[in-house]
């Protein structure tokens, strides 16, 4: 239960970068990815080379700490 | 890093708690913000380091505690003066008189010899005191009297005199309750070392039988029986001991024993008393059971007859020289030897029995030389009378014999002697007077016919042989004479049979042997075909045979034949066999209820035994014959290749065409048609059909052809003949020419072809099996015309005419078409 800084960047000019939980899941953070950039959450994907992250895990267990930029779509 | 600036997009905490509580997610606090990881770990070190510290000080501290407790330990303990501290008094004087260290000093060693003193004197006070009470308690003391009757491990020896020796209690089991002893441990060591030493100078023989008496040699035990080899001593005797006891006698051991003379001589005095007593019979222990013991017997000794005298008296009977003497003497012989021999035990004694055998053989030979001569003699006086006076003789002798008893000794009598000798002797005889006899026996039978009732034998091979026979037959009957000469006599009434059957023989000459081959030839020499047919099965059968129709049978064929009634034979046997077996099954299965199972369980497998080795035996010469053959529709025997065509054709459901059936219906029909046809003719009958032409035109000759054309010739008197009755002058004409009886020269041309081995013999036109037969044309030729004989039309002519039949025959015949077989013509 940690307050930790993630970027996400999709490389076409949005880049933002969110304050979550570690114990949030990647579900939770895309909500507040929308809320921030205004976009609906279910029409983000966010992925790390060639890993989609699923919206029901943690951003913990998948080892995302603070600072870590994710690839948004 | 860029700044806060350049992110547009990044919100404040609180911006993004409020988005969060929106989501219905939990908001995020500042507290809770994350603790450097590094100074975390710093602060626990720092935990960790500062506990240690305070362990160590209180550790320290302990220690500290400890050691001041020790030191006031100690120094409670060590009261006192010690040795370098001066006492108290001392100091007290010494401050008093005020002296110096010097003074101090030699008042120390002064004091010190006087303290000295004080103590030695205090000492002997003390030993004084204690020896006072002693004496006063009477304590017991443990001395010698206490340690008398100990006994000691060593011998006295090992003690030498003037030297100290401790002894020591010799370890012992607790429940052995054995004695206490004493023992030096340097003693008993040097004595094992002793015995190891003695045992290895041994060697590798330590212990072991040698073979050699020299440790088993003892002068002292001379003459007493020693049990075991001395190495076994010490297992049986134990182990040697040398020991004394305390305080006891001096015992003298047993090896001082020997070397004292007093002791040797007891000893040696004992011994000789031992080896002087004579009694002999205990020591000698036997297996056997002795006079006196239980169940002892003792076998009478049978005395035996004397056996020598019968053999002897014997010998004495049967003198060579004796042996000349007329009959009465022979006769008086077994006589004598029979009333020895019923006294006598013959089966005791083997070497007699072989004696008196050997002799009676020689004895009998004797007689039956004799016999001979005398016999030759008789014949040569007379025969009639010779004969007469051998049957006296032989009967007088087989009454002697019969008189003499019929037991084995009556054969020595008679001059019938079995062995191999005279068997085979006999054997090469009966051989050689066989073949004679036989040769002989018409003359006999001749002389049969002729009524004379002297019958000689001509040859005199074995001239007894049939009068012994006979003899055998008056005098045997008991059929004591033994197999060998039954067997003989059988043999010589075969002679005898053969003899008169010869006769009988000779005397009729027309066996069925002997007959059967004329009678064949007469049939083949009169071979006229289908004539004997008529006269019954076997007439038919030789004209069969004549024909080639049926093969006359081979060797081999008989001896299949042969193997296959063998065969019959033995199926018979078997079938018999089996219905034997179900016979006796039923019985026992009737019996069945008397019996009981085991029985009836054994009896079978007895029974299972006995068929399974008959079965065995029947089948020792089985050979079985297989000849397959096959056989066509019509009945014929089908070839190998024939037969494969038919099965062919069954097995695909489809025959040959029609052409290749046709042909073979032909093939068929004139092997039939050959069959049928007359021995001496072709299957048309065109030799029957020259022969009536011959005799018709009375000319052995007939012209085929003329000219290069190969055109028929034109015989008027033939075609006249067809036409018109005949007339006279052509008769006449024709008669001519047949008594001319040349070779045809009627016409202008000579003949090309000329046949005139044509067999003149006058074939049986008019025959049944021409006449029910009658061949059929070749295929593509017109059968023959005006054929059939003619009758003379006129009954008035002369008999001379009548005996010259005309028949009209047209030769040539007319070609319809081109024959199956014909080749092709030339163009």
């Amino acid at each position: 239960m940690t307050l930790i800084e993630v970027i996400a960047n999709d490389r076409l000019g949005q880049k933002v970068r969110v304050k979550c939980d570690s114990d949030d899941t990647v579900g939770d953070l895309k909500k507040l990815i929308a809320a921030q950039t205004g976009t609906k959450p279910e029409k983000i994907v966010l992925k790390k080379w060639y890993t989609i992250y699923k919206d029901h895990i943690t951003l913990s267990d998948y080892e995302i700490n603070d600072g870590m930029s994710l690839e948004m779509q | 890093m860029s700044g806060n600036t350049t992110w547009k997009e990044s919100i404040s905490l609180e911006e993004t708690n409020k988005i969060r509580v929106s989501l219905g997610l939990k908001p995020l606090s500042e507290t809770a913000a994350p603790k450097d990881a590094d100074a975390q770990a710093h602060d626990n070190f720092q935990k960790r380091k500062d506990q240690e510290a305070a362990d160590r000080e209180s550790a320290a501290l302990k220690a500290r505690i400890d050691k001041a407790r020790n030191a006031k330990e100690r120094a409670r303990r060590l009261g006192g003066v010690g040795l370098g501290e001066a006492e108290e008094g001392e100091d007290l004087v010494k401050r008093e008189e005020g002296g110096d260290d010097g003074a101090d000093t030699k008042a120390w060693i002064k004091k010190q010899k006087k303290r000295a003193k004080e103590l030695a004197a205090k000492r002997a006070k003390e030993l004084d005191e204690m020896e006072k009470r002693a004496a006063e308690e009477g304590l017991a003391k443990y001395g010698e009297e206490d340690l008398k009757g100990i006994k000691v491990a060593h011998g006295e020896d090992d003690f030498e005199e003037g030297e100290e020796t401790v002894l020591t209690l010799k370890d012992s089991r607790v429940l052995d309750d054995e004695d206490d002893e004493l023992h030096n441990l340097n003693i008993s060591e040097n004595t094992k070392t002793a015995e190891a030493l003695a045992l290895k100078k041994k060697g590798r023989t330590a212990g072991q039988y040698t073979g050699y008496d020299d440790d088993e040699f003892d002068p002292t035990k001379v003459g007493s029986a020693r049990g075991v080899l001395n190495k076994y001593d010490e297992e049986i005797l134990g182990k040697e001991e040398s020991g004394f006891r305390l305080g006891s006698a001096p015992t003298v051991p047993k090896g001082e024993k020997k070397g004292k003379g007093k002791g040797k001589e007891e000893e040696q005095e004992e011994k000789e008393r031992v080896k002087l007593s004579m009694d002999y019979t205990k020591s000698f222990n036997t297996d056997y059971l002795q006079e006196g013991d239980v169940g002892f017997k003792v076998k009478k000794k049978k005395k035996r007859p004397p056996t020598r005298v019968p053999s002897s008296s014997l010998a004495d009977d049967i003198d060579p020289t004796a042996m000349d003497v007329d009959s009465p003497a022979t006769s008086a012989a077994p006589t004598l030897t029979h009333t020895n021999l019923d006294e006598t035990n013959l089966i005791d004694d083997d070497d007699l029995q072989a004696s008196l055998a050997r002799s009676r053989r020689e004895a009998s030979k004797k007689k039956i030389l004799e016999m001979k001569k005398r016999k030759e003699a008789l014949a040569a006086a007379g025969p009639g009378e010779g004969m007469e006076l051998d049957r006296v003789k032989e009967e007088s002798d087989d009454e002697g014999a019969t008189g003499g008893g019929g037991g084995g000794g009556g054969d020595a009598d008679d001059v019938l002697v079995l062995d191999d000798t005279s068997e085979f002797v006999r054997n090469i005889t009966l051989a050689a007077a066989a073949p004679p006899a036989l040769r002989t026996n018409g003359a006999v039978a001749v002389k049969k016919e002729e009524g004379a009732q002297s019958v000689m034998p001509v040859i005199k091979a074995e001239p007894e042989d049939v009068p012994l026979a006979e003899l055998g037959d008056g005098a045997l009957g008991g059929g004591e004479g033994g197999g060998g000469w039954g067997a003989a006599r059988e043999d010589g009434e075969e002679s005898d049979e053969d003899m008169a059957m010869g006769g009988i023989d000779s005397v009729v000459p027309s066996t069925a042997e002997d007959v059967k081959p004329k009678v064949e030839d007469d049939e083949i020499g009169g071979s006229s075909g289908s004539v004997l047919v008529s006269k019954g099965m076997a007439s038919t059968l030789s004209l069969l045979r004549h024909q080639g129709l049926i093969v006359p049978r081979t060797p081999e064929e008989l001896e299949r034949d042969r193997v296959q009634k063998e065969r019959e034979a033995w199926l018979a046997a078997q079938r018999k066999r089996d219905r034997e077996r179900e016979e006796e099954k039923q019985r026992s299965r009737a019996a069945g209820s008397s019996i009981d199972q085991q029985q009836r369980e054994y009896e079978n497998r007895m029974r299972e035994q006995r068929d399974a080795q008959a079965t065995l035996e029947a089948f020792n010469n089985y050979k079985p014959n297989v000849n397959l053959t096959y056989h066509d529709e019509f009945g014929r025997d089908q070839t190998p290749k024939e037969a494969w065509k038919q099965l062919s054709h069954s097995f695909h459901g489809k025959g040959s065409g029609s052409k290749k059936t046709e042909k073979r219906l032909a093939k068929i029909a004139a092997e039939q048609k050959a069959r049928a046809m007359a021995s001496g003719d072709t299957p048309l009958n065109t030799a029957a059909a020259f022969a009536a032409r011959a005799e018709r035109t009375g000319s052995a000759t007939m012209v085929l052809s003329v000219g290069n054309k190969g055109s028929a010739p034109i015989q008027d008197e033939m075609l006249t003949n067809l036409n018109k009755p005949k007339g006279k002058g052509k008769a006449t004409s024709s008669s001519k020419l047949s008594t001319s009886n040349t070779t045809t020269t009627n016409d202008s041309a000579p003949p090309s072809a000329v046949f005139n081995d044509i067999p003149m013999r006058p074939l049986p036109i008019g025959s049944p099996s021409s006449a029910t037969a009658s061949p059929a044309p070749r295929a593509g030729f017109a059968p023959v015309r005006g054929f059939a004989p003619e009758e003379p039309s006129s009954r008035d002519q002369s008999p001379m005419q009548q005996e010259k039949i005309a028949i009209p025959m047209q030769v040539k015949r007319k070609a319809q078409g081109e024959a199956n077989g014909a080749p092709a013509a030339k163009r």
